[in-house]
């Protein structure tokens, strides 16, 4: 994750004057008809080793904006979860929260967690890059993998998983 | 698919937006702007801002996550109690040290208009301590608990949360006995609203 953090750090920096100009463009086409304060969203990023997830939401939760995954993107089920899946995926969804007014989000990663890998997968970072590059100003970025206080045991036995 | 997407479209359009508000604690200052079908739905919702949000204080408030409940909408706006405080992650895992104890303490408490919260308290050393000093702590934060809590209300309660005016009624009582690095609360929860708390009695 804090590789992650780090990476995002560099990018947000150039995305900011960026995003000013994309997000008075696109004020000026669909968000003329109602002025109100900005409009904040969620983009939930669930990254794991088989697909990546990206689900935008309102500020709650509860109020789906756009949802997309790299298995829409791609063919081949290999694929589902490469940093190329989930740029498109992102950009999809990017896409769909613009025609609805958003102007900026928080971002929550997840990997697996539990039982599984605590590290978010390979689209994760691709992901966030490609919402950054979105024109979107970005708020918070949280790491929310589910980690459990006591687990029950990992799959695959004591001598590991024997391919 | 392109059905589909016309379907969407047209929800999306009947929602209307709504202003949510901090409860009295905070000033009912607006924390977000939520699209919502209809108004018995949205009760309910929770939502997540950090200390910083609300204040615009000094930016270690950012480390302080707090949770908001929808509890009414009216109109254009939407008003919520509190729902949840809490440490971030990142910063919880900063304070964690080897060489330093952890005392956890798990308190339940009632403040004078009936609500009910579960309140951790979370305190490291400098160095590892002894157990009967560790006894002597969780003691300690009861009693500071106990003593000042019952009395306040709910506003009075949520403002002295997150405004940390009880880790540091609790750091100088802890000062008795040893000084520590760090006091605080690492998470208050909503266990029960008053109103609920009454129809539990009742049943």
């Amino acid at each position: 994750m804090s590789e992650i953090e780090a990476e995002i750090e560099e990018v947000e920096a150039p995305v900011e004057e960026e995003s000013e100009t994309e997000v008075k463009s696109t004020r000026s086409e669909p968000e003329t008809k109602k002025e109100g304060p900005d409009k904040w969203g969620i983009a939930h990023i669930y990254s794991s080793y088989n697909n990546t997830i990206i689900h935008m939401t309102d500020l709650t939760g509860a109020e789906t904006v756009a949802i997309s995954s790299g298995g829409f993107h791609v063919n081949a089920d290999r694929y589902e979860s490469s940093p190329f899946a989930a740029m498109k995926a992102a950009n999809a969804v990017v896409e769909v929260a613009r025609t609805k007014g958003f102007t900026g989000f928080h971002i929550r990663v997840r990997a697996v967690g539990g039982v599984g890998s605590r590290v978010p997968g390979p689209g994760a970072q691709a992901a966030i890059r490609a919402l950054a590059r979105g024109g979107f100003r970005i708020g918070r970025i949280d790491d929310v993998t589910p980690i459990p206080h006591d687990t029950t045991r990992k799959k695959g036995g004591k001598r590991g998983r024997r391919v | 698919m392109a059905r589909r997407k016309g379907r969407v479209k047209d929800k999306w359009r009947e929602k209307k937006w709504v202003t949510v508000h901090a409860p009295d604690s905070f000033n009912n200052v607006p924390i977000a702007y939520v699209p919502i079908t209809d108004e018995e739905n949205a009760v309910g919702r929770v939502l997540e801002v950090t200390l910083y949000d609300i204040l615009k204080g000094d930016p270690s408030q950012h480390q302080y996550k707090i949770y908001f409940q929808i509890n009414k909408v009216d109109g254009e706006k939407a008003s919520t109690i509190f729902k949840r405080f809490e440490y971030s992650k990142e910063f919880l895992r900063s304070l964690v040290r080897r060489g330093s104890s952890k005392i956890n303490f798990i308190i339940d408490i009632k403040t004078n208009d009936g609500y009910i919260f579960r309140i951790k308290v979370i305190a490291l050393t400098h160095r590892q301590l002894n157990t009967s000093r560790k006894h002597a702590l969780r003691l300690i934060a009861r009693d500071v608990i106990n003593n000042t809590v019952p009395q306040m209300s709910i506003d009075q309660f949520v403002q002295a949360t997150c405004y940390s005016k009880i880790n540091s009624d609790i750091m100088a009582a802890f000062k008795k006995v040893i000084r520590v690095r760090h006091v605080g609360l690492e998470k208050v929860k909503l266990v029960r609203t008053a109103e609920k708390e009454i129809a539990l009695l009742e049943a």
